[in-house]
């Protein structure tokens, strides 16, 4: 296997095979890989750049893939040397734990940018909307000097708030007309979005105008800004006519630089964050649980007598909690 | 629209010749004329394409059909950059007017009737073959044949599209508007299944979406204020003919009475603007790789499916097109056997000879109905252009591929020679067609230097600049504008470009279904199972599961194959990540660093192979930190294997082959790679 040094070195040398194999050796579930790991993000975490960090989330069809694909096109033009990264999520299967990578295929026009890196990941199971390692990928992006580091969610609705704690800005992506995942979104992410974009505006201007009246009277907007850019948190966007979009990134850069909204969302996210921390938690319980053998055993032992009614729940769960090793 | 339900009773009151034309569209069918052998053919440059017509005009074939290759049909001249594996690789290359005059050199336009598959760049190329007329003293109301004009089903299947739908449309409206004005005996239109079908669409779903997109085309007509008896005679269709004999001759019959059946409220004088009259082709997807003499039978059983569903004209595959283009003595062998149907059999003697026998009825009652409650559901989204821009079309056409594809490999269909009765066959040594791209490329930046030396440069961009303000305006027939700059000898990229600058080249919106695959994999489970304990091995082993990318190189648009082997590979516990559309060895060779794959899964199907894959392999291995299997599924020729063998293809898959076999033995080579690399 590389050393910690060469993929460093390789990595501020911009080389993209470095990268793309750190990335791969972050994303392992080996037991082998994990000290390595977490070896290599402290080092990375030293002489890491303070990058801009955007989520992008919203239901399946809303168009997230070609409106980030437009959202960067306009971050190169405007600045030439912007290095940006863009993660993009799609969901595996419980059964065969297989997955089908397909956004990319929807940004082709980023393709040939040399400043833009995509990587396609799956979910691995996890339900957040991101993946488990989804955050660490994130520091390797900071690591490697990207100043624009964009995430699209897997697009699974109310429960993509995980989003929301590794990037510094939440855009929710919504297309009119849809009240129905309104509704179910309301306990979700609708309680964590800095700016909404009512998408696809090309379809139906009249719907898009309307929807977005709607969707204000029905949230009770959390803080009153200040600036007349950001009064308006609904942008409605059409990828296809470009229209919308560079107010967006206005609003955008202005969220990303205004002191007083950092410090703001800042402490927000602190009050909140004991959501994020017990999924992660989880996560990574079961992740060295399931992936080491001889956990392992001790997991079916102990789920054998829960079933088999010799344990209570509680046992079960203490007696792994003694007996697995976690620390690695 | 009321109900449509067809009874079997009704056969009593049909006669050839009679609406809905269910026995036939003419009274006296063959007996007055027997349907067109039209051999569709294309191959590296208009000289040699050339030859190669006059070649068979003599040897019986009475109509022509081009096929022309992946750059013209994109819009690119064969000097760009993007397309250096394509020229001339599955069709011929055009790209001027001086092209068109040279391919029908010696042919006489106003007594062959010429078919042309074109879509994409359809201005040019029709604009060439008008002038190459007027050049030739032809008068365009002579003019006999058909130009394909099907733009919506580029966006289902074949995606051989270069402007988004709207745009397109507009132009697909001047071609018909044009036409029906200045070139009467000439089809203005035919909208194919054909495509569909191989893309692994069922024959209801094939007629459905067919005859769907036919009224999309007849609201077009109407909304350029033509009178429907107008145009309407002059609209065509093609069908695939596939294997299942009584089924393709009954689709034929269904499909004359359901479009009579659509078009019966509308204001119609003339009988023949709803009858529908259509062009076959065996399919090309039911040939196989191994033991190809076999094809010969197919084809045979499908011409004559054909003819007894009343086909007006038909192209009969040759044996070796799951290998590669025909050669003379394949494409010998094709029209042969049309010669054999029409003149030794006495099938072309009787009407609809099967007409009242009770397999054929049933059949044909059950598509009748069964189409038509399709095309309902299709209205009800909103007709055809909602259906294919919500993806509706697009994911039916997929979920009945897949269907079909684990049915095969499952052995629940059987292909003789491939997934039963397997063992017995060895691969028939044959010669087949191979193809210098680079030679093309090389012959025809030579004549487009020549061509742009003579023309005149003003004149060009003159007539160029009408084009761009007419695409923007709207106001303008693009055709005549097309014909203008055609004279003053612009080329098609040219032509192409100047359209592209005001509406933008569209990018395929990919739409991908997983879990259809192992959910209609019914028997044969073991395999399955074993694919997923292996990849679940790499997974214990490695931290990650295998990840594979699936990428299409070059020009050709024929994705199915990729999409199927992508949707049942993630379901058989693989990472897959999907290429886009029409890459270069450059973009695939990026994707596949920066995604970090295990495996790159090439799909070949237009020859272009030879120059782009070995191209690929070299940028992968130049910047690859980790070992990389390279792969390629497809139409490979035996003789090309070699040469990617030694640039470092490790498997080729032919189409027939069993997904999870294919899959393990993947894993197999992957899992030994990567003990070679870190051995070393």
């Amino acid at each position: 296997m590389i050393s910690i040094e060469s993929l460093l070195t390789g990595i501020e040398l911009n080389q993209i095979p470095f990268l793309a194999h750190a990335l791969t050796i972050i994303e392992s579930s080996k037991p082998e890989h994990f000290e390595f790991q977490s070896r290599l993000l402290s080092q990375m975490k030293k002489a890491s750049k303070l990058s801009k960090r955007i989520a992008f989330s919203g239901p399946p069809g809303a168009g997230k893939s070609t409106l980030i694909t437009e959202f960067a096109l306009r971050l190169v033009n405007n600045d030439r040397n912007a290095k940006i990264a863009i993660i993009t999520i799609d969901p595996s299967s419980k059964f065969t734990k297989g997955a089908l990578l397909g956004d990319k295929t929807r940004m082709s026009r980023l393709m040939n940018i040399p400043n833009i890196f995509i990587r396609p990941c799956s979910s691995s199971g996890n339900l957040g909307g991101i993946s488990d390692k989804t955050m660490e990928m994130i520091s390797v992006f900071e690591f490697a000097n990207y100043d624009y580091i964009i995430t699209e969610t897997v697009g699974v609705g109310q429960s993509e708030i995980s989003a929301y704690f590794i990037s510094d800005l939440f855009i929710l992506t919504l297309i009119p007309n849809s009240g129905d995942w309104i509704q179910s979104m309301k306990k979700g992410v609708l309680e964590v979005f800095d700016l909404i974009v009512m998408n696809k505006s090309d379809l139906d201007p009249d719907g898009c105008g309307k929807s977005s009246k709607e969707l204000l009277s029905s949230l009770e907007l959390k803080d009153n800004l200040d600036s007349d850019l950001v009064k308006k948190k609904i942008f409605c966007c059409s990828s296809i006519t470009g229209s919308g979009i560079d107010e967006l990134i206005s609003a955008t850069e202005y969220c990303l630089s205004n002191k007083e909204m950092i410090q703001r969302k800042k402490v927000e996210k602190s009050k909140k964050f004991d959501v994020f921390f017990e999924e992660k938690l989880t996560s990574l319980f079961l992740s060295r649980i399931k992936n080491v053998e001889k956990n392992r055993k001790q997991f079916d032992l102990s789920i054998q007598n829960i079933l088999d009614n010799k344990w209570s729940l509680n046992e079960g769960l203490e007696f792994l909690m003694e007996n697995a090793t976690l620390n690695l | 629209m009321k109900n449509l339900i067809y009874k079997s009773e009704l056969l009593k009151e049909e006669f050839p010749g009679k609406a809905p034309f269910l026995r036939g569209p003419y009274p006296k069918m063959y007996l007055d004329k027997p349907w067109t052998i039209r051999q569709y053919s294309g191959f590296s440059t208009a000289r040699e394409t050339n030859l190669f017509y006059k070649k068979n005009l003599k040897a019986g074939q009475t109509g022509l059909s081009v096929a022309f290759d992946l750059p013209t049909h994109r819009g690119y001249d064969s000097d760009h950059t993007r397309v250096k594996g394509d020229v001339g690789a599955s069709g011929v290359a055009i790209d001027s007017v001086e092209d068109m005059k040279l391919l029908f050199k010696g042919i006489d336009l106003e007594s062959v009737s010429v078919s042309m598959t074109m879509n994409g760049a359809i201005i040019p190329i029709m604009a060439f073959f008008i002038v190459t007329a007027e050049e030739n003293n032809v008068p365009l109301d002579k003019l006999e044949g058909t130009i394909q004009n099907d733009i919506l089903k580029e966006y289902m299947v074949r995606n051989t599209y270069i402007y988004p739908p709207k745009d397109s449309m507009k132009i697909t409206g001047d071609i018909i508007e044009f036409l029906s004005t200045k070139m009467p005996k000439f089809n203005s239109i035919s909208i194919s299944g054909y495509h569909m079908q191989e893309a692994g669409a069922s024959p209801e779903l094939e007629l459905a979406l067919t005859l769907a997109n036919g009224l999309e085309y007849v609201n077009l007509g109407k909304s350029k204020n033509l009178k429907l008896d107008y145009f309407l005679p002059r609209f065509s269709f093609f069908w695939g003919i596939g294997m299942n004999f009584w089924k393709e001759i009954a689709k034929l019959r269904a499909a004359r009475v359901v479009w009579n059946y659509l078009l019966k409220d509308l204001e119609i004088n003339n009988p023949k603007s709803s009858m529908l009259r259509a062009h076959c082709q065996t399919s090309g997807w039911s040939l196989t790789a191994k033991d190809p003499l076999n094809n010969i039978a197919r084809t045979g059983l499908e011409a004559m499916a054909a003819i007894l569903g009343g086909t007006q004209s038909l192209h009969t595959n040759s044996l070796d097109e799951a290998l590669a283009l025909p050669t003379d003595y394949s494409a010998g062998i094709a029209r042969d056997t049309q010669l054999f149907l029409r003149d030794n059999s006495g099938l072309a003697n009787i009407i609809d000879p099967f007409g009242g026998c009770h397999i054929l009825e049933e059949n044909t009652i059950e598509l009748i109905n069964g189409t038509f409650r399709l095309i309902q559901e299709i209205q009800e989204i909103g007709g055809m252009t909602v259906a294919i821009e919500k993806g509706w079309a697009q994911r039916k056409i997929e979920d009945s591929a897949l269907v079909k594809q684990a049915k095969l490999d499952s052995a629940e269909e059987k292909i003789i020679g491939v997934n039963f009765m397997d063992e017995r066959v060895e691969d028939t040594n044959l010669d087949i067609l191979s193809i210098d791209v680079d030679e093309n490329r090389k012959e025809q930046i030579k004549k487009l230097e020549a061509l742009k030396r003579k023309r005149n440069q003003n004149e060009v961009s003159v007539a160029l600049n009408k084009i761009k303000m007419a695409a923007k305006a709207g106001n303008r027939n693009l055709l005549e504008l097309g014909v203008e700059a055609a004279r003053v000898r612009a080329t098609l990229g040219e032509i192409s470009m100047a359209l592209e600058s005001v509406y933008g080249r569209y990018e395929a919106q990919n739409s991908i279904t997983n879990s259809v695959y192992t959910a209609n994999h019914n028997q044969n489970n073991e395999c399955i199972d074993e694919v997923l304990i292996q990849s679940n091995k790499f997974y214990l082993n490695h931290g990650r599961r295998p990840r594979i990318l699936i990428a299409k190189i070059g020009q050709d648009g024929h994705d199915r194959g990729a999409k199927v082997v992508a949707s049942a590979f993630s379901d058989l516990g693989f990472t897959v990540d999907l290429g886009s559309l029409f890459q270069t060895p450059e973009e695939v060779a990026k994707q596949a660093i920066e995604n970090d794959v295990d495996i790159v899964g090439i799909s070949s199907l237009s020859g272009s192979h030879r120059a782009l894959i070995p191209e690929l392999v070299d940028l992968i291995k130049q910047d690859s930190l980790t070992p990389k299997l390279v792969v390629v599924g497809g139409i490979i020729p035996k003789n090309d294997r070699e040469l990617l063998i030694e640039a470092g293809v490790s498997h080729f898959f032919n189409p027939g082959t069993k997904i999870p076999s294919a899959a393990l033995e993947i894993l197999e080579s992957l899992e030994k790679l990567i003990i070679q690399s870190t051995e070393s």
